[in-house]
């Protein structure tokens, strides 16, 4: 999936978050957006799905070259844009297994047949290390913040988006559960190589395992400076502010 | 297995085991747990219900009741040692009161009580729940928590009130009227799935609350199902 998005001015209760925003994410790529707290990348992964919360003053979101601004949220998911988010939501009363179900259900013209479903879901649930006991679970009722994010990545998995948006993927993870997710998303992303990926994340040690071919570095609702894992290094090693003050002759020490 | 209440008997003595109340018509009971017991009710009420329960000592309790479209008037007293752990759930269309009174009568007994409700009605559903501590006790929990999805703007309350006469007790109420939040929205938008499901998966979620279903699940599940 090609998505685009050009010239975008989004804010919030009169307050600008993006301003003249621009990315280009074509099928396959893998893109990684770095930012300092509060720079405005949870809210772009909002703006994509069309949060309500969010007022679009200028610009375009392109999927495959059709703007989306006019669909729904439930519409642009059906599309194929899977946001993973970064604090998941629990619900009482719905069990995860009957949540997913309800999403492939409501996805796909076919509806999955129930023998299928489970065997996919215990599949998935063992390949990401949960306990077997997570489907019959209430939706991230009472789940850590590891299992949330390896329930996000379960959905991925039994939904099959075309475009994932990790938002801190890697907060609230150990280091062993940060492993085994990532693999079940390289896993994924080598069954299905024509998935677009935009890694929203304040960290390298996720762009370690995914290895993204774009890095963008984003200040104040726009990017600042482009370039490729180099750049995501250069962060670590002299912060936000000093990797966009010194731009390229951080190259040459 | 599901040991059926006969409901032609004023007083119901619960012993260990699960048991199953249905209420086609209006009615008052009292049911008595025995001492040193575990038990479990289910309750399907259909029509409006006035129940006296005495947890005697050292006896656990969980009732799993889900109500459609009626009323309920609920008093409990807690002896020594004694447990309750109470789901109430009802999806109301006409009008709908629901009163609960916990006397905590002695020390170390506990009461949790969950009161979910879906008011569809531009009418009324009232939640009451009064906990009482009288002087003197120790080691009590005294816990309600009470949430109504307001679909139509209809006359919601909740009222929680908390008499408390004693130092050594752990109380707590938490109330929630208002409808399905931007939040909860957007996660389910987001896995594509319309806003007329959304509001049948709310509705299952708040029915089923924090329920643990055993054998009762297949029951509720089909219920649920017609009821919406």
């Amino acid at each position: 999936m090609n998505l685009e998005i050009k010239d975008l001015n989004v804010s919030v209760k009169d307050k600008k978050i993006l301003n003249n925003f621009n990315l280009k994410i074509n099928t396959g790529e893998i893109h990684a957006i770095m930012g300092p707290n509060g720079t405005g990348k949870s809210t772009l992964s909002k703006v994509i799905l069309g949060d309500k919360n969010y007022t679009i003053e200028k610009g375009d979101i392109l999927v495959d070259n059709e703007s989306i601004l006019s669909l729904e949220t439930y519409e642009r998911a059906r599309k194929g844009i899977f946001l993973c988010y970064q604090n998941p939501i629990s619900i009482d009363g719905i069990t995860n297994s009957e949540f997913i179900r309800t999403a492939l259900n409501e996805q796909n013209e076919k509806k999955v047949g129930l023998y299928e479903f489970i065997k996919s879901m215990e599949k998935n649930i063992d390949s990401l290390k949960m306990q077997p006991d997570m489907m019959h679970r209430n939706l991230n009722q009472g789940f850590s913040g590891g299992e949330r994010k390896k329930n996000e990545v379960l959905q991925i998995k039994m939904l099959k988006p075309k475009f994932i948006i990790f938002d801190e993927l890697d907060s609230g993870l150990d280091v062993d559960s940060l492993k085994i997710v990532c693999d079940n998303i390289k896993e994924y992303l080598q069954e299905y190589p024509n998935t677009s990926v935009l890694l929203i994340t304040h960290y390298t040690r996720i762009l370690d395992y995914l290895k993204p071919q774009y890095v963008h570095m984003m200040k104040n609702g726009e990017i600042v400076e482009s370039g490729d894992y180099t750049l995501a290094k250069n962060i670590e090693k002299y912060g936000f502010d000093k990797t966009f003050f010194l731009g390229d002759d951080k190259n040459d020490e | 297995m599901m040991n059926k209440i006969n409901i032609e008997q004023d007083k119901i003595f619960l012993n260990n085991g699960l048991y199953f109340l249905e209420v086609n018509d209006d009615l008052e009971l009292d049911i008595e747990t025995k001492e040193n017991t575990k038990s479990k009710l289910v309750i399907v009420g259909n029509s409006s219900y006035k129940i006296n329960y005495i947890l005697k000592n050292n006896s656990e309790l969980t009732i799993h009741s889900i109500n459609k479209d009626n009323s309920v008037n609920i008093s409990i007293t807690l002896f020594e040692k004694s447990k309750l752990t109470y789901h109430h759930s009802v999806i109301n269309n006409l009008t709908s009161d629901n009163t609960f009174k916990i006397i905590h009568q002695e020390n170390d007994s506990s009461s949790i009580i969950y009161n979910n409700g879906i008011n569809q009605s531009k009418d009324k559903l009232f939640f009451q729940i009064d906990g009482i501590i009288p002087k003197g006790l120790t080691n009590i929990i005294c816990s309600q928590s009470s949430k109504i999805i307001n679909y139509n703007n209809g006359n919601s309350k909740i009222i929680p009130n908390l008499i408390i006469d004693s130092n050594d007790i752990m109380a707590s109420h938490a109330s929630y009227i208002g409808n399905i939040d931007n939040d909860t929205m957007f996660y389910l938008e987001s896995r594509g799935i319309k806003e007329e499901n959304i509001k049948r998966l709310i509705y299952q979620s708040i029915m089923l609350g924090k329920m643990e279903l055993d054998e009762e699940k297949d029951l509720f599940d089909k219920l649920i199902n017609e009821w919406w």
